[in-house]
């Protein structure tokens, strides 16, 4: 426990020191820069950061309802979630049982790795296309791609495991679906909740690049908003605010899998 | 009542690959067989039919009079690879068979020298100790039969010994059939009461090991062990 507190604190300190050194970097460019417009420094960002946070009324009269961060942090964040949710879901049980079923993957190999090379740019906008510029295009975005990517990912995993793991359980009287419980699973959970967390930070990316293209709410409606305006500072905030967010509900998902974990070491 | 009758068992992987052809052998309940033999002349093969995890291409396998149709609590196995699960403390894996007892678990922990040692990971084990979890596992199971393909291959000669006699312990208190392959004629000797040699396809030899027990390094100055391990040697070449 001591031990693992002292590897957080010793982590914090690296951390704290590696965003120190941006930031006086960041200012440094700025300032030889000269330019806000083009470069802000981070003093600018953070300004427009708290002067945009609870929203701006001057872009209601471009017909944006919701100008504040919370409401559209809260929006692109809980569609994000939702499909992250739905995808990485629907994705672990097909890889898990692609991975026992040599029909089933063969079947859905050539369909997931096809679909899954389709560039998001691509991808995107037959989305928007297909299911309207509402929050079911971004959803369904999301999850096809969180699908795809864990399906890929719990299915190799599944498949990496040594024979002789699942021999001895057979051997000790573990039937199919009680190895699964106790051998599969367990030993395939180590790449799917890094798979998980590199499919939430995709995710979330995914969710603001499809509000880019299209959207009524959400943080890439803002940004995509304040890029007309030329308003630098602003898209630098919202992009970086989205970025902490990300950071921190990677946190989150780590903590909540380090029991599970542990033997690891 | 044997533990294993085998009759005709014949396995081909492919068209000229025939590591077991026609082999006929009797197991009786209580034995400690050793099954020897050079590398791939079908040793773990052969295991891994009375294991039930391959099916042969020919021939009738019976263990306790049933026909062997597939792995189960009966016949468990001790893995010549590290088979232990990793993410299992020592307790929960000497638990993990369908047929353990939290006494069983609890006295075959001690039996193998782990007590004190219930909450670790394997990680924190080193080799020697983690094949006592997985021996310590399948006694724990209750099996009826044992088969360990090389467990002690990848081990140091300290442990190793070390082990030998806590199978034998193992052994002697539950009376238990064990089918124990190896490639290594003084480890046969010492743990045997029959040694079968395997090679082209059958049995070659068939020997009785009728020394005193415990045999360990004693036998190395017994001119009888050195007649055996001369034989031994001569027939595997």
């Amino acid at each position: 426990m001591s031990q693992s507190v002292t590897e957080v604190a010793r982590a914090g300190r690296w951390g704290a020191i590696g965003v120190l050194v941006f930031w006086c970097a960041w200012e440094a460019v700025a300032f030889f820069t000269g330019k806000d417009a083009v470069l802000p420094g981070p003093r600018v960002v953070l300004w427009e950061f708290q002067h945009g946070f609870f929203g701006d009324r001057g872009l209601e009269y471009l017909g944006i309802r919701h100008s504040d961060y919370p409401v559209n942090l809260a929006w692109t964040l809980g569609t994000a979630a939702v499909a992250w949710l739905i995808g990485s879901a629907l994705g672990i049980v097909a890889g898990l049982k692609a991975a026992r079923r040599q029909w089933l993957r063969d079947v859905t190999e050539p369909v997931l790795f096809v679909f899954g090379a389709v560039p998001v740019l691509v991808a995107a906008p037959l989305f928007l296309v297909w299911f309207g510029a509402g929050p079911l295009s971004k959803l369904l975005l999301v999850a096809f791609y969180c699908f795809v990517v864990v399906g890929v990912v719990a299915q190799s995993a599944a498949l990496n495991i040594p024979p002789t793991a699942e021999e001895y359980a057979a051997t000790l009287g573990l039937d199919s679906k009680a190895r699964f419980r106790a051998v599969v699973l367990p030993a395939a959970f180590p790449p799917i909740v890094a798979v998980l967390r590199l499919a939430l930070a995709t995710g979330i990316s995914l969710e603001v690049s499809a509000e880019l293209l299209g959207s009524r709410v959400g943080i890439g409606r803002l940004i995509a908003v304040r890029a007309q305006q030329g308003n630098v500072a602003a898209v630098l905030a919202l992009a970086i605010t989205v970025g902490l967010v990300a950071l921190v509900l990677d946190l989150v998902i780590r903590a909540a899998t380090r029991p599970a974990l542990r033997w690891q070491g | 009542m044997n533990a294993f009758e085998i009759r005709g068992l014949t396995v081909q992987y492919q068209p000229g690959i025939t590591p077991l052809k026609n082999l006929d052998l009797d197991v009786p309940n209580g034995q400690f067989l050793c099954v020897l033999g050079p590398s791939g002349q079908g040793k773990s093969t052969l295991l891994r039919c009375l294991a039930g995890l391959l099916v042969p291409t020919e021939g009738v396998i019976r263990a306790q009079g049933k026909p062997v149709e597939g792995p189960d609590a009966s016949r468990g196995m001790v893995f010549q690879q590290d088979a232990i699960p990793g993410w299992l403390r020592v307790r929960d894996n000497v638990a993990l068979g369908s047929r353990s007892t939290d006494e069983q678990v609890a006295h075959f922990i001690r039996a193998v020298g782990l007590e004190g040692r219930e909450k670790d990971w394997p990680r924190q084990l080193s080799g020697g100790m983690r094949k006592r979890v997985a021996i310590a596992a399948v006694f724990a199971n209750d099996p009826d039969i044992l088969l360990m393909d090389e467990p002690f291959s990848s081990l140091d000669h300290l442990t190793r010994t070390g082990l030998h006699e806590t199978v034998l312990q193992l052994w002697e208190e539950t009376g238990k059939t064990i089918v124990f392959v190896t490639h290594d004629v003084d480890e046969a000797i010492t743990l045997a009461d029959r040694i079968v040699i395997v090679g082209r396809g059958g049995v070659r030899a068939d020997v009785p090991v009728t020394f005193p027990r415990p045999r360990g390094e004693n036998l190395r100055m017994d001119v009888d062990a050195n007649l055996l391990r001369a034989a031994l040697l001569e027939s595997l070449k």
